[in-house]
């Protein structure tokens, strides 16, 4: 036999042996548990840990991720005007970051400079597309703020009530309860509208979730509650401004927006007044603060471009704490409490074949994307295509533990009610009573854990 | 011919050894933990009482006098007032930018820049208000109700008033609505000043004691470690800002044109002097030092990897010294853009390696060595 008959033949035996493992995907502990956002995730514990931008993109590709972040910061004016015209003429605010600090969350307070809360409007009833019915002269979004000469669609006026709730143990929490009022509306208000409050969430991570596939997310819906564990969940469907078609609804507090495009168009017009190509007309049109310039759409489609392109490319913070004992006992409790039941840790990406970081990626957002009733507690009692006045979409809760030192004071929640993440679980109901109750009941320490967990996303 | 080579090598290595035993008795000796622990307490504490709360309180102090300016040339419109009042409105940027080289803390979480810098003026609406009959007291400047909403605050439309457009003003020329609002506008600074420096005295908002309690108590740092990062990472967060925005927009519009349309104080020619205090700012966090010498993050580098913190320094000063040879020479950025590339190309480049080594070689420094 000659040398290279036996090499061969060793190397067949073992071609054949690698040929008989099954294929198969590597165990949890072969990932590193930091990653969030798989190869999209970025090691930054800053304020600014949620604007870092994904690895791997071109120089291209790059330059047009950093005009889309100085864009982010940028404040626009009222037209006429050479740089950055078509603000207003009424608006929620100046800039994105105005609402979304450090491509954060923002203050769930309404028409100031700084405020991040802004109030949805509507009349019981369906627009021909199955979404909320405009209020006329009004919309479906309140506009309280204007430029100089305009008058703002109305004032929000934000309350609260105190209400204490005690754990077992004795420990208290005092839980506060918004109220909303309007004032100083342009023109009368009808008598019976609808009001949801929607404080900014952060922004990092949707490029991501939109390449979540669909199947993905419609395997976790159990609307009928087959399964027998108290938790349904349905996917909204909505009206796609750039296809015209209606599909599956993944962003916003209620999954009432398809794609980040229709996202960051909405907000440019809805939020800033700068009608665009996909929302070509004023925000105000048929209203008297219309400023009737035949200047639209107002904003350049690069613009609109870089900015969609700016938040798909954002990078998801890492984990921190991961090997601390107590935060992997966290991490236990959350699973054996079900708040992954809705809160779903992992899941993979699809393929975009110009975003090979976004792709194919093991993501740990820590939601389904999928509507729930959340009870009477949070109920806004607007309704938004499929999602009922009480039902909410999961909140992705990746970063939730970067919050504070990126914002400052944290705010959680659809309304920014909760000052803590104790709170904000305290505030769940409906299909997550239970997950709630079996928090209430857990000893000290135990809660502690959970939370240490939730600090180290 | 080998022995002597190795001699040479042996004798250098001996006399290296020798030289870098030779440093002073306070610095802590490498690999003396004790007292590195201690030196990171200290460069904590000194960036609070040396670095922040120095610049803050000066912010402070220069608002103050750019009011008291802006108030004696409302009751006397000289050229010798607008001429001080434009000079403090200057001193006052130079230490809003030096404090712009650390946005950590309440300056951040409290978003002070939109009451104070927000750029571009809204002309057409500045405009409407002045030639309106609105209320241009300091109570409807800051009232933030709807009615009122005017986002026309802080340093830029002021100075729109003290320069005029394209920086042709006179003292004469400026009206009585726009003394009127030249005067909101200063008192409105001086109280966003106030504020913010309030915000980190103990007797106030106390910021600064989530710093000095850091890895003992601190809400916000839980170990020094987590604390000095922040500091450190603040300091690439300046150089981005100025490298891959503020300067590389205007001298590159995407499609390798210049566009001088998009620099920030077009009327004073402010910009070099903004972008050098900036970085300016920078260095004062990394070497623990504004008015009074302290301990910086320069030290605790120091105290392992000497040619570290050498390369640091000198990539600041280089920095500096790059956007400085603009000012000293008297070419504003917007004529820059156009006719000095090379320069400005060159002031990019050393931003971006000090950026880059900050990144790369400083952070990952902070994540070995601090261990606590």
């Amino acid at each position: 036999m000659k040398k290279i008959n036996i090499v061969s033949g060793i190397l067949l035996v073992i071609f054949l042996g690698v040929l008989c493992r099954k294929p198969q995907a590597f165990d949890d502990e072969s990932f590193d548990p930091r990653l969030s956002g798989g190869a999209a995730t970025a090691f930054n514990i800053t304020s600014q840990a949620f604007g870092e931008c994904i690895e791997g993109l071109s120089p291209w590709d790059q330059l047009i991720h950093d005009k889309g972040d100085g864009l982010f910061e940028q404040t626009f004016v009222s037209a006429p005007a050479p740089l950055y015209p078509g603000l207003g003429p009424i608006f929620n605010n100046v800039s994105c970051v105005s609402c979304h600090h450090n491509d954060g969350i923002g203050i769930p307070t309404a028409g100031k400079p700084n405020s991040s809360l802004l109030v949805r409007i509507s009349l019981p009833g369906e627009d021909e597309h199955g979404g909320p019915l405009p209020v006329p002269g009004f919309g479906t979004q309140l506009q309280d703020q204007a430029v100089f000469g305009a008058q703002p669609e109305a004032r929000v006026n934000i309350t609260y009530t105190e209400e204490p709730f005690r754990f077992p143990d004795g420990e208290t929490v005092s839980l506060r309860k918004p109220h909303y009022q309007l004032s100083n509306a342009y023109r009368p208000l009808p008598g019976h509208y609808l009001l949801s409050p929607r404080l900014a969430p952060y922004v990092f991570g949707i490029g991501l979730l939109e390449l979540i596939p669909s199947s993905t997310v419609l395997s976790f819906a159990d609307p009928e509650d087959k399964n027998g564990d108290g938790i349904r969940g349905h996917p909204n469907y909505v009206y796609d401004p750039v296809s015209g078609q209606t599909v599956l609804g993944r962003f916003g507090l209620k999954a009432n927006t398809p794609t980040v495009a229709a996202q960051v168009a909405s907000a440019f017009q809805q939020d800033m007044g700068l009608s665009n190509k996909l929302f070509s007309s004023e925000s105000a049109l048929g209203q008297s603060q219309d400023d009737k310039r035949p200047d639209d759409p107002e904003l350049p489609d690069s613009i609109l471009n870089a900015m969609v392109f700016y938040i798909q490319t954002l990078a998801v913070p890492a984990r921190r704490n991961v090997t601390d004992p107590v935060v992997k006992k966290g991490e236990a409790l959350f699973e054996q409490l079900q708040c992954s039941s809705c809160h779903i840790p992992t899941l993979y990406t699809g393929v975009n074949v110009n975003l090979p970081t976004l792709s194919h990626q093991r993501i740990h957002p820590y939601t389904d994307l999928l509507l729930h009733d959340m009870g009477p507690g949070l109920a806004d009692g607007r309704p938004d295509y499929q999602a009922t006045g009480s039902e909410w979409r999961t909140s992705p809760l990746w970063g939730i533990g970067m919050v504070a030192r990126v914002n400052g004071t944290p705010y959680y929640l659809h309304d920014g009610r909760a000052r803590t993440l104790t709170e904000a679980i305290l505030w769940h109901g409906g299909e997550a009573e239970q997950s709630r109750e079996n928090f209430v009941q857990l000893r000290k320490s135990d809660r502690d854990a959970l939370l240490s967990f939730l600090n180290s996303l | 011919m080998k022995k002597p080579c190795l001699l040479t090598i042996t004798g250098c290595t001996i006399l290296l050894s020798i030289f870098s035993s030779c440093s002073k008795s306070d610095d802590p000796k490498p690999g003396d933990n004790t007292d590195f622990a201690k030196l990171e307490t200290q460069v904590l504490e000194d960036f609070v009482n040396k670095v922040a709360l120095p610049q803050y309180a000066m912010f402070k102090d220069r608002s103050t006098t750019l009011n008291n300016a802006v108030k004696t040339l409302i009751a006397s419109p000289t050229e010798a007032n607008l001429a001080a009042a434009r000079q403090a409105w200057k001193d006052t940027r130079t230490t809003w930018e030096q404090c712009e080289g650390f946005l950590l803390g309440p300056v951040e979480d409290d978003n002070y820049d939109p009451y104070m810098d927000t750029w571009p003026v809204d002309y057409q609406q500045m405009d409407e208000l002045l030639a309106s009959n609105q209320p241009l007291d300091l109570e409807s400047i800051e009232s933030d109700s709807s009615e009122t909403t005017l986002s026309l605050r802080g340093f830029h439309p002021l100075e729109y008033v003290l320069w005029g457009k394209g920086g042709t003003g006179t003292a004469a020329g400026i009206t009585a609505r726009q003394k009127e609002y030249a005067g909101s506008l200063a008192q409105d600074i001086l109280n966003n000043t106030t504020k913010l420096y309030n915000s980190w005295l103990s007797d106030g908002g106390n910021y600064a004691a989530n710093i000095l309690t850091a890895g003992a108590g601190s809400q916000v740092f839980k170990t020094k470690e987590d604390a000095l990062e922040s500091i450190a990472s603040v300091l690439i967060d300046i150089c981005s800002e100025v490298g891959d925005s503020k300067m590389a927009e205007p001298f590159s519009n995407g499609q390798g044109q210049p566009d001088s349309t998009i620099t920030e104080s077009p009327f004073s020619h402010n910009s070099f002097i903004d972008f050098h205090n900036n970085i300016v700012g920078a260095r004062n966090v990394y070497l623990g030092k504004y008015t009074e010498q302290g301990k910086g993050i320069s030290d605790l580098v120091k105290a392992k990897n000497l040619s570290l913190d050498k390369d640091i320094q000198n990539q600041f000063n280089t920095a500096i010294n790059a956007l400085n040879s603009f000012i000293e020479s008297n070419i504003t950025f917007e004529t820059a853009v156009y006719k000095n590339r090379t320069q400005v190309q060159n002031a990019l480049d050393a931003l971006h390696n000090l950026q880059t080594t900050l990144h790369e070689k400083l952070i990952p420094f902070v994540q070995q060595y601090v261990k606590d």
